[in-house]
């Protein structure tokens, strides 16, 4: 079915205004645009800000962009390295908006000799970041050495294990972040790291402070916190996804 | 308001025209078919709104109601897409169905109440053969231990009684699937253990089609929960 067009001085027939009706009210209801309402892609949207549909009932829902609905946790930025890097960073962010972070992820890490932590740094309203000295983490974690717990520097959300040998030497963590301006900004992270093809090194809860109350959070680094003395880093296959309750 | 179908050498009114017109695009936007003679008639589940190739750019509404799927392009929604409670006793509880390469990672929340058990275990894809390891720490009322590094035939986590537990489990293959848990049991209206651990299935390459559930002992009581939410 197509879609004419009135002219002037043009006689067009009862079932050509009917087509057009069609075009329009039947089936399908497309993105259209131009004087012969061509299909767009991307472009049109549903409604306004301040003109909203009450209520869409559909049966899927597709979308390939970003999604913002009101009281749910949405992905809003995700990095999976395809090489090494010595940091991650997130930026464009604002932490008075979302007020609180979920941040997951999958961290492949480097060998070594030591057993580092995955530090998230915070930024302040100037772009820089505060030191580590100025977090503050305690920690508790059963490891195959046994348990043990402490009070230490920096914004851990995960660790693991220098003994990496094969692919699986990997933690996955999961850390909520409570972002908005007025009161220290605390985290609390649970990690879990295997080291081998049959072990399991570590499961660690760290519970963080960003004593600042007053910067809002604007960007986020993770490194690890020998990365300057050492050669640590991130490894290919790293993902970190920040979701945010918007 | 009606919608008129239009003859030949049929004389218009205004009105008339102006009708069609806001049948179609006046107040609430409803999919319409062809009807019988000529009118335009409502109909459910039938047609869409844009399409792959020709996407509308932003919906604004109060409201979003779906009674199927949501998918989005770079997975950056849960979705539920499994659900059990129980009505009766069941030793094991079954999850068959499932893409874990679909959905990449699976979140469980499971609000369990034991008949009675030991641990709760979970299986991927029926492998009991020692595929596993974990690391579970906890603290009861009166002590504070762990158990690290267990080789197993099964992912365990460890609620008691009755429990809720949250679970996050890594689900693509290509790599040993790892999982993290937090969970708070507790009886007689008291909080009686809380634990959290982690650990990981030992199978890169088997995608995982179903998890199951048992606690070493007869099983879990009716009232029992388990919902299974993956990334869309």
């Amino acid at each position: 079915m197509a879609y004419t067009p009135l002219q002037k001085d043009t006689v067009i027939s009862h079932t050509e205004i009917n087509d057009n009706f069609t075009f329009v009210g039947v089936g399908d209801i497309q993105p259209r645009q131009g004087v012969s309402l061509t299909s767009v892609n991307d472009t049109l949207n549903l409604g306004s800000d301040t003109k909203r549909w009450k209520d869409i009932h559909i049966q899927t829902l597709d979308m390939s962009a970003s999604q913002t609905v009101t009281n749910t946790f949405s992905m809003i930025s995700e990095v999976t390295l395809s090489g090494s890097a010595s940091e991650i960073e997130f930026t464009g962010l604002n932490g008075d908006v979302d007020n609180v972070y979920i941040i997951t992820g999958a961290i492949v890490s480097d060998s070594g000799t030591s057993t580092p932590r995955v530090n998230l740094f915070l930024s302040n309203t100037q772009g820089s970041y505060s030191a580590s000295s100025v977090y503050r983490t305690q920690f508790m974690q059963t490891s195959k050495l046994g348990t043990a717990s402490g009070n230490e520097t920096g914004g851990a959300i995960a660790q693991y294990a220098n003994r990496r040998t094969t692919i699986t030497g990997e933690c996955i963590f999961e850390a909520y972040l409570f972002s908005k301006t007025g009161q220290e900004r605390l985290f609390i992270s649970d990690s879990t790291h295997e080291f081998s093809a049959s072990a399991i090194e570590n499961r660690s809860l760290f519970g963080s402070i960003w004593s600042n109350t007053d910067m809002t959070i604007t960007a986020m680094l993770f490194k690890n916190n020998l990365v300057v003395a050492s050669t640590m880093s991130f490894m290919t296959g790293t993902n970190i996804q920040i979701w945010a309750k918007r | 308001m009606s919608f008129t179908s239009f003859s030949n050498a049929q004389t218009l009114t205004a009105s008339d025209m102006n009708d069609n017109f806001l049948f179609i695009a006046d107040g609430n936007r409803l999919p319409y078919t062809q009807g019988a003679a000529g009118t335009l008639t409502a109909v459910d589940d039938t047609y869409d709104l844009g399409g792959s190739t020709t996407a509308w750019h932003t919906v604004y509404c109060d409201n979003l109601n779906i009674s199927g799927t949501i998918s989005t392009t770079n997975k950056s929604m849960w979705s539920k897409i499994a659900s059990t409670t129980l009505s009766a006793t069941a030793a094991l509880i079954t999850f068959s169905g499932l893409d874990g390469d679909l959905y990449k990672q699976f979140r469980i929340m499971f609000r369990g109440i034991w008949v009675a058990g030991s641990v709760d275990k979970m299986t991927f894809n029926a492998d009991s053969t020692g595929n596993y390891t974990s690391n579970i720490f906890w603290a009861s009322t009166t002590s504070f231990q762990d158990s690290v590094n267990q080789s197993l035939t099964a992912a365990r986590f460890w609620g008691l009684n009755s429990f809720l537990a949250n679970i996050l489990i890594d689900t693509a293959t290509g790599k040993g699937r790892r999982y993290i848990y937090d969970a708070t049991s507790v009886a007689a209206g008291a909080v009686t253990n809380i634990s959290f651990g982690g650990g990981v299935w030992y199978d890169a390459v088997n995608n995982i089609t179903s998890i199951e559930f048992s606690n070493g002992s007869t099983g879990y009581a009716a009232g029992t929960e388990v919902k299974i939410w993956g990334r869309v």
